[in-house]
């Protein structure tokens, strides 16, 4: 593993918005998501195995992304989750809340004396 | 919510896909690892192991995996159950004496449940029912209910904006219909024109009422058929318009039929239906409809679309009659607005109501509580599965679930055996009870199962599961009880809550032994005759009136009929009953307030009932007369007015003595008192006894209908054959109804009184079973557990029958606090029930006495069997057990 950078621990709740983004970016596998939520946040956030597939099927569950089977990059069966039109809702509700929420911790952490 | 209940149905089916799927998934993960750590230049064996630690535990991933995916709830429904199922097949004793008893208990909740949602809230069969009214004139200051004359109606009808189709009807009229031969006693309705189209009906055959022929006293003869008459009596003629029916010996053509399933507004099925201009037919007392003190009329209406039950009352308070104004007794002062519901019962019929939920409610508490105690008791057999389950790794939630899973299935078992139950239940009550009225005439009551009390049901019998599986699962799944598994610490944690259990169940036992053994005993007495011997007394009616007979003609027919039923072998001794009504009567108490002689006295009031009677009333009837004189052939009109008083009369009269000879004015009237009688019961047990007078039948010049009392030699049915048989040879037309025997007369007076008495004796009687199980259950659980000191104790010398004593004292200590608060419950319930039945009895001692004893007998048998079983084990045995 490359130990080039500090690894960021997720804030609660974080990784069902990281999924939710990453699969609306087009229908990913498990293995895929994880790959790609480590290079699009420039190795900052790794997502564990222990987390992600729970988390990927109480999304499933929950409606807000669906899973088919199809066939990865090295040809094999692997499954393969897409985000559904109530995902991509909550997608974008979530997107809103957490931009207001960090601007907001922003503000509070610059505030001067 | 509609993916997650998808995705827990697709687990139910496909679990074993869903969970392949899952390892599937996970593998390719590791795979794709174990890839990329090879791509890195790791070995191949080193990749494959460096990959796995970093997935860390699998088994853990799989099942936090498969539980967020809403597998881990349905499998566990679906494993849980089964388990259920398996363990009950372990023990089916347990879950068959649950499922019985708890399906018995239930089946009485879902009888009482049927039976008052016939009698208080089902709607008619007719379109849209749930928005007829009815609008009720009060009287009284709203105490009594009333009728309304045809002018009131019209001005109500003219008036309401918010009610429409205002039809008036006197629903139900006794009729003597002749077709083709004798006359048979019907009951009919008198409906206005607008009757059936405000109720949404149509005519099978021909039509209903034109409103011209509703508009003329006494002119149209038009008849409409009750769907079943037209059946039954006319076989489904086809050509039914147009016969001929003679009701109460006038013509009448038939002009239609109506539809099937309508029986009219009464429980008593209305077989024909007349226009209210021909009310006379149906009611000699008026000879014209239109008259303002002819009130006989209920009135029945559809709440218009947007009115509501509050908006028609406020409209109908501001729209009563003016003369409506006065406030003399059984004058109409106000109206209510109530909707069309059930069968409307009276007082005592509600009071039977209450007794039928408070036995059906305790017995299915009382099941509750004995099958929680059932449970405890095998707590101890049950708590080393738990523990070694526990140890297994099963989390606590799981175990509860479990055991809450296993109730919730014998609740599920139990609900459909007490529909199953209910069934029976309604049906025996009803043929009992329901069928037919106190002279044998039909009515008709809906007690079919419906949708609402089944739903009903299915809710409770799973919520009773629940509930008392809740109790033992929590104290079963406690951790520190499932850690240490330590038995005796277990035990002392049940057996408290055992002893609260079987005392609730011993006190309800004895309340209800008591409620049942005094309203068994109160019946029975009252059918064999208080101050009476009703055994060999029956009754006959004549109405001369119904067929339009003035007094004299009336009086001549009755003097006839009596002087041939006199004649008759049969008859031991006849008299005459007449009206019998309440009313106040004024007394001169010459020594009431009285401080000397020549003091005047003073005039009271005292509310009685006044009681028409023939010659040798008492001699019938068999009441002892204590005072005086019968009345005799000479007291008649123009005679002196005499009356003859009860006992309880002369008590509140004249409380320093003297009875005979003094005067009371009863209407107006100054009669003297020739005759002092015991006091006779009511009939009616939820009126408030009064004190009696009686006059004599013939002092009334305006006789007309008449109730002939006769006492017999020989069986009551065919005497009354030939007692109507000779009432017929007088004068074929009068019409002769209501033949009956006194202790059926009774009986059927306390129709629900005794309805509420079978509930009570039938819940009592369970009770008092399941006391027996619960206590021979907890006794064995009890010995099991000391089965190690039984065993020292008999193999240090002890005599089996100590070991006995030892074992049945424990059980017997709980009960008789059980007892002592039962007999406490049962004083109260006594007293709640005697507010309500005025004429039932106190309970005496014996009763409780009875009650106490009969269940200590049970409860000592009860215990001493388990008892008996362990004092004869060889204590060898019984050591190595441990």
């Amino acid at each position: 593993m490359p130990e080039t950078k500090r690894q960021l621990d997720l804030p609660q709740g974080t990784l069902d918005l990281l999924i939710l983004k990453t699969v609306a970016l087009g229908p990913q596998n498990g293995w895929a998501i994880a790959k790609r939520i480590l290079q699009l946040s420039s190795e900052a956030l790794e997502v564990r195995q222990g987390s992600l597939y729970p988390a990927l099927h109480r999304l499933e569950h929950r409606g807000l992304i669906a899973a088919t089977w199809g066939v990865s990059e090295n040809n094999r069966r692997a499954r393969f989750y897409a985000i559904t039109a109530q995902g991509g809702e909550r997608l974008a509700d979530e997107t809103d809340r957490w931009q207001e929420l960090t601007i907001a911790v922003a503000q509070v952490l610059d505030a001067r004396a | 919510m509609f993916p997650r209940t998808r995705s827990w149905f697709r687990t139910l089916y496909r679990g074993n896909r869903v969970r392949g799927e899952i390892d599937e998934e996970l593998q390719f993960h590791i795979d794709s690892q174990i890839a990329e750590f090879i791509a890195g230049g790791m070995p191949p064996r080193e990749a494959r192991r460096q990959a796995r630690i970093l997935f860390g535990g699998l088994e853990a991933l799989r099942e936090e995996t498969r539980e967020a995916h809403g597998i881990a709830f349905a499998e566990a429904l679906v494993l849980d159950t089964r388990f259920a199922l398996r363990t009950i097949r372990r023990s089916p004793g347990f879950a068959a004496t649950a499922v019985v008893t708890l399906g018995l208990s239930i089946g009485a909740v879902a009888t009482t449940l049927t039976i008052a949602h016939a009698l208080l809230w089902k709607t008619l069969s007719v379109p849209a029912a749930e928005r007829l009214v009815e609008i009720i004139p009060t009287r009284d200051h709203g105490t009594e209910l009333g009728f309304v004359s045809y002018p009131d109606y019209a001005h109500f009808q003219a008036g309401l904006s918010t009610v429409e189709g205002l039809a008036a009807a006197y629903p139900a009229a006794p009729l003597f219909v002749a077709t083709n031969g004798p006359a048979r006693e019907m009951s009919g309705a008198l409906v206005s024109a607008n009757f059936f189209g405000m109720l949404g009906l149509r005519p099978v055959v021909g039509r209903f009422f034109t409103t011209e022929e509703d508009s003329v006293p006494n002119r149209d003869r038009v008849a409409v058929l009750s769907y079943d008459y037209w059946r039954d009596e006319f076989a489904s003629a086809p050509d039914i318009v147009g016969r001929q029916l003679e009701v109460n010996s006038v013509g009448f053509s038939v002009v239609g039929v109506a539809p099937q399933g309508f029986h009219g507004l009464s429980s008593r099925p209305a077989e024909i239906y007349l226009p209210t201009m021909m009310l006379p037919v149906g009611y000699r007392w008026c000879s014209v409809i239109n008259e303002v003190d002819c009130t006989i009329l209920s009135m029945y209406g559809r709440l218009k679309a947007g009115a509501s039950l509050e908006t028609a009352q406020a409209e109908v308070g501001g729209l009563l009659p003016s003369h409506w104004q006065g406030e003399e007794l059984g004058a109409n002062t106000g109206a209510i607005v109530s909707p069309v519901r059930g069968t409307q019962p009276g007082k005592q019929e509600r009071v039977a109501l209450a007794l039928l939920a408070t036995a059906a409610g305790l017995l299915l508490l009382v099941c509750c509580a004995n099958l929680a105690g059932l449970l405890l008791s095998r707590a101890r057999q049950r708590s080393s599965e738990l523990s070694i389950r526990s140890s297994l790794g099963a989390s606590r939630n799981r175990l509860v679930r479990q055991l809450v899973t296993e109730s919730a299935l014998v609740g599920v078992a139990s609900g459909a055996l007490g529909l199953g139950c209910s069934l029976g239940f309604t049906r025996a009550l009803e043929v009992m009870f329901y069928t037919s009225d106190y002279v044998g005439r039909p009515l008709r009551f809906d007690f079919e199962l419906s949708l609402p009390v089944c739903a009903l049901i299915f809710a409770l019998s799973l919520a009773v599961g629940l509930l008392y599986g809740s109790l033992p699962a929590l104290l079963l799944s406690n951790n520190a009880v499932v850690k240490q598994a330590n038995r005796r610490g277990f035990s002392m944690a049940t057996r408290s809550g055992g002893r609260w259990l079987i005392g609730l169940q011993a006190a309800s036992a004895v309340a209800l032994v008591v409620v049942a053994g005094l309203l068994t005993g109160a019946t029975r007495d009252s059918v064999a005759g208080i101050n009476s011997d009703p055994s060999n007394v029956v009754r006959i009616r004549v109405r001369p009136r119904l067929i339009g007979y003035q007094p004299e003609q009336a009086q001549r027919y009755l003097q006839d009929v009596r002087r041939r039923i006199e004649a008759l072998p049969e008859t031991r001794s006849m008299s005459l009953l007449g009206g019998s009504d309440t009313e106040h009567v004024s007394i001169d108490d010459p020594y009431a307030g009285s401080t000397g002689i020549g003091d005047r006295g003073s005039t009271s009031e005292l509310t009685v009932r006044v009681t028409e009677i023939g010659q040798r009333y008492f001699e019938t009837l068999g009441t002892p007369l204590l005072l005086g004189r019968e009345f005799s052939g000479e007291d008649r009109i123009g005679s002196e007015p005499v009356v003859i008083v009860s006992d309880s009369f002369v008590r509140s009269a004249w409380s320093k003595g003297g009875s005979l000879g003094r005067t009371i004015r009863i209407s107006g009237e100054e009669r003297r008192v020739i005759g002092v009688v015991a006091d006779l019961q009511q009939s009616a047990w939820h009126v408030e006894p009064l004190p009696g007078a009686y006059i004599p039948f013939w002092q009334d010049p305006n006789q007309v209908d008449a109730r002939l009392l006769v006492r017999v030699h020989g069986a009551h049915d065919p005497v009354l054959a030939a007692l109507s048989k000779a009432a017929q040879q007088a004068d074929a037309d009068v019409p002769v109804t209501e033949l009956v025997s006194m202790p059926r007369l009774l009986k059927g007076s306390l129709r629900s009184v005794r309805m509420g008495m079978t509930m009570v004796t039938f819940a009592g009687i369970l009770v008092i079973l399941l006391c027996a199980i619960g206590l021979y259950s907890a006794i064995t659980a009890a010995v099991t557990e000391r089965r190690r000191e039984i065993g020292i104790r008999l193999a240090l010398g002890a005599v089996p029958r100590s070991v006995v004593e030892l074992c049945v004292r424990d059980g017997l200590r709980t009960l008789i606090i059980g007892i002592a608060s039962g007999v406490a419950v049962a004083a109260a319930a006594v007293g709640v029930l005697r507010n309500a039945l005025f004429a039932l009895p106190p309970a005496n001692l014996s009763l409780y006495l009875g009650a106490s004893v009969l269940l200590a007998a049970v409860g000592a048998a009860a215990c001493i069997v388990p008892a008996r079983r362990a004092a004869s084990a060889a204590p060898v045995d019984a050591l190595r057990l441990e």
